[in-house]
């Protein structure tokens, strides 16, 4: 089993067994007092109060990484724009259309008579509720829809719009005319003479025809019915990702800088610290993303929206997923970095290896949702960089199976693999890198030395 | 000597840089070692080599006899030149941190911190963020996250930098406690005069290479062609007058007689009774700063010969 294999696995198991552990003796221990007898601090410690094995060095770094990182006034900024950010995605636009729901219709009085027969069909076709508005003469009806007062009119058997719509025009009003044409028509063909001499439940057959069975050979490809949710997906993971990999730059030049970095490794090895601290940031990275998920939900279900049914909720699991393989990624990208610098105040000078690849992305992730059918950013949604953006979207537009999910994921493991395999190297090797930044070559050269 | 640490032939290169040349010496048990040397001369390096932050490229480093393994780091305590600590956490929370990180329970390691924090009367700070400590407070944590895990040999790099002369007296006093518990401490100042009070063995290096070792006694010990005086005497004239001093000179009351063989020593004490009041008459001994200056000025020694210790003393003016 590769080395680099066998920590993280041991890792996850250490960590297992240490809740484990952790919790029986929680259950077990009486409360002891803190202070000893006077002047015994320099007594030698028991043996027994040496637990080598229970409590991986790894894990104490990513405890100490997220009690420090929730403890942190920015990170509380974030989680509160998350929350707001999601919660406003979903009750807004559910706002929105409800309010702008009612439909006014300019009709004569005449015409009045004919739009209240159909009014409850046309709702009903339309999913929109109509108010209608009864002016004196068709010139007044004209005017009303001219000045915005009422979006369609309806005059002398004529539908007035005040300018024509796009063909694929898929607008509420489109909706309501389509509707209002037909029943209109509907009703005067049931008014008239023949049909009125036909039997009712033939007309009801007519009106009301038995829809034929519908035979499905493959099983529906779940999306949501909108790209919001993607939209919402790309700027929290951009977010997310700038926020937090510059974390693990930045922890990592501080603790270089700060010297606090000697005094780990001489208990630690570098590896373990690498990665305690991308796993601590990683837990609280985790912990906002999942707590904006449920503030969404619970947002959902107040506001009674669909956006979260069926499909909604399996984009933002897969959303999630492509989060925490994103983040692995771009944490091992920020580590590496930090690694070739000793001074915070160099740090801009290596923040460009995560922002570029991040806007890249984000730019991307645009032209996509934008419509863009472009071969190549089908191809760039299987290299790691722009994966986490990518692939969600391609997926909500049913551009991409779950097939080619996996297989983007499986590029991506191996890619994070090998990016913490390089990532690790060199921070063991630079991290008594003292004075100016060091150029990537001379790091690779100083790991090939190390391993 | 029972030898706790034995440093065996270390090199180290950094590209083209050969930092450690070939550095051996042994460090005693249950005493305060003193490593020093130049800016630049190797010593944070050494430190680092001997538990394991940095490897060598030839030669070892030996416990009590074994080869050192990574393993080995929780016998050692370190206090880095540069401090490290985490500002925006508090004390007792960065003290549980390392000691646990050093394999401590969590009981264990803030049981041992708050006794450690008394000690330095600094219990009620304990829940103080470091950067609301002064510097020397500062100081006092980072040496309690050396000492936590209660290593046998404890290495600190300039321990005294930064510290007003009550910190130094305090922290002098309490390197004087951990080596009565029967550690063995090793540390790298530039304040000589407190290196001379507090060792009882020291090594000099210079470019990676040992130029001075041994007993602080021994290295300062003069060549006994040396006497310090005080008199009462205002007339020196009759110090040239004694047969076999070669000259003399004076400097605030205190006369340093140069002598051309030790038992003229006791000519001089006849006369200087003959001419006055005798307050002071001893064999001069040099100071660890003479030792050390001339150490690193002179040509490195090879193996395991040490640089010839002549004595500093100025000009002598025959009067």
């Amino acid at each position: 089993m590769p080395v680099y294999l066998r920590e993280v696995v041991i890792f996850v198991l250490a960590l297992s067994v240490a809740v484990i552990r952790r919790r029986s003796r929680s259950r077990k221990k009486a409360a002891k007092p803190i202070v000893g007898a006077d002047n015994d601090y320099l007594a030698n410690t028991p043996e027994q109060d040496f637990r080598w094995q229970s409590a991986p060095a790894a894990l104490l770094v990513a405890r100490r990484e997220i009690s420090h990182r929730l403890a942190s006034r920015a990170y509380r900024v974030i989680i509160i724009l998350m929350i707001l950010i999601s919660v406003g995605a979903i009750a807004v636009p559910k706002i929105i259309s409800s309010s702008g729901s009612k439909l006014t219709v300019a009709t004569t009085p005449t015409g009045a008579k004919e739009l209240r027969a159909v009014t409850q069909r046309v709702e009903k076709l339309a999913g929109v509720n109509l108010r209608v508005l009864v002016d004196a003469s068709a010139a007044i009806v004209d005017q009303s829809v001219r000045s915005g007062k009422a979006a369609i009119g309806y005059a002398d058997s004529n539908l007035i719009l005040k300018r024509p719509f796009a063909p694929n025009s898929t607008s509420s009003t489109i909706r309501v005319v389509s509707a209002l044409s037909e029943g209109i028509q509907v009703d005067k063909i049931l008014s008239s003479e023949p049909v009125r001499k036909l039997p009712s439940s033939l007309v009801t057959q007519l009106l009301s025809p038995k829809p034929i069975k519908l035979v499905y050979l493959l099983p529906s490809l779940a999306k949501p019915k909108d790209l919001s949710l993607a939209i919402v997906g790309v700027i929290a993971t951009f977010m997310l990702l700038s926020t937090y990999s510059a974390w693990v730059l930045m922890g990592v030049i501080e603790e270089k800088s700060s010297r606090v970095i000697e005094i780990l490794l001489s208990s630690i090895s570098a590896r373990s610290l690498l990665l305690g601290k991308m796993v601590g940031i990683g837990v609280a990275a985790l912990t906002q993303a999942v707590t904006a998920v449920l503030a969404a939900i619970l947002t959902t279900l107040a506001v009674g929206s669909s956006l979260l049914r069926g499909a909604g909720l399996e984009f933002i699991i897969l959303q999630l997923m492509w989060l925490l393989l994103g983040y692995s990624f771009y944490c091992t990208v920020g580590a590496l970095a930090g690694s070739l610098v000793s001074k915070v105040e160099d740090a801009q000078s290596v923040t460009a290896f995560i922002q570029i690849p991040l806007l890249l992305s984000y730019l991307a992730s645009f032209a996509v949702i934008s419509g863009n059918q472009n071969v190549l950013l089908k191809m760039l949604a299987y290299i790691p960089i722009f994966s986490p953006f990518l692939v969600p979207i391609y997926w909500s537009s049913g551009q991409m199976g779950l097939a080619q999910v996996f297989l983007a994921a499986a590029v991506n493991v191996l890619c994070l693999y090998l990016t913490y395999r390089f990532a690790s190297m060199v921070y063991e090797a630079t991290v008594f890198s003292r004075g100016k930044r060091l150029k990537f070559r001379a790091a690779i050269k100083l790991a090939k030395l190390a391993s | 000597m029972n030898s706790v640490l034995v440093l065996d032939s270390l090199s180290r290169s950094f590209g083209v840089k050969r930092v450690l040349n070939d550095l051996s010496f042994e460090v005693p048990q249950g005493e305060v070692f003193g490593f020093l040397g130049p800016n630049g001369s190797g010593k944070t390096t050494t430190m680092r080599v001997i538990f394991g932050l940095l490897a060598s490229d030839s030669g070892e480093v030996r416990l009590g006899g074994k080869k050192i393994t990574k393993a080995d780091s929780k016998h050692f305590g370190y206090m880095p030149e540069e401090r490290g600590l985490y500002q925006k956490m508090t004390v007792i929370d960065q003290l549980v941190y390392f000691g646990r990180l050093h394999g401590l329970s969590r009981d264990g390691a803030r049981s041992k911190a708050m006794r450690w924090l008394d000690r330095f009367e600094l219990g009620g700070q304990a829940s103080s963020k470091i950067e609301a400590l002064s510097l020397g407070n500062q100081q006092r944590v980072q040496l309690i996250s050396a000492l936590i895990h209660d290593p046998e040999v404890l290495i600190l790099d300039e321990p005294f930098s930064g510290l007003d002369p009550i910190a130094t007296a305090s922290m002098a006093e309490v390197m004087h406690e951990i080596v009565k518990a029967d550690k063995t401490l090793i540390f790298s100042s530039h304040q000589l005069d407190l290196v001379e009070s507090i060792c009882e063995k020291v090594a000099i290096i210079k470019d990676g290479s040992l130029v001075a070792y041994g007993d602080v006694d021994e290295l300062t010990k003069g060549d006994d062609l040396e006497i310090e005086l005080v008199t009462s005497s205002l007339d020196l004239s009759w110090i040239s007058d004694v047969p076999g001093v070669e000259g003399f000179i004076e400097n605030d009351g205190r006369v340093r007689v140069r002598l051309l063989h030790p038992h003229v020593s006791q000519d001089l004490l006849r006369a200087a009774l003959t001419n006055g009041d005798v307050r002071e008459f001893a064999f001069r001994k040099k100071k660890l700063s003479e030792v050390f200056l001339q150490a690193v000025t002179t040509k490195s020694a090879s193996g395991d010969s040490l640089v010839e210790m002549t004595s500093s003393l100025e000009k002598v003016e025959r009067t």
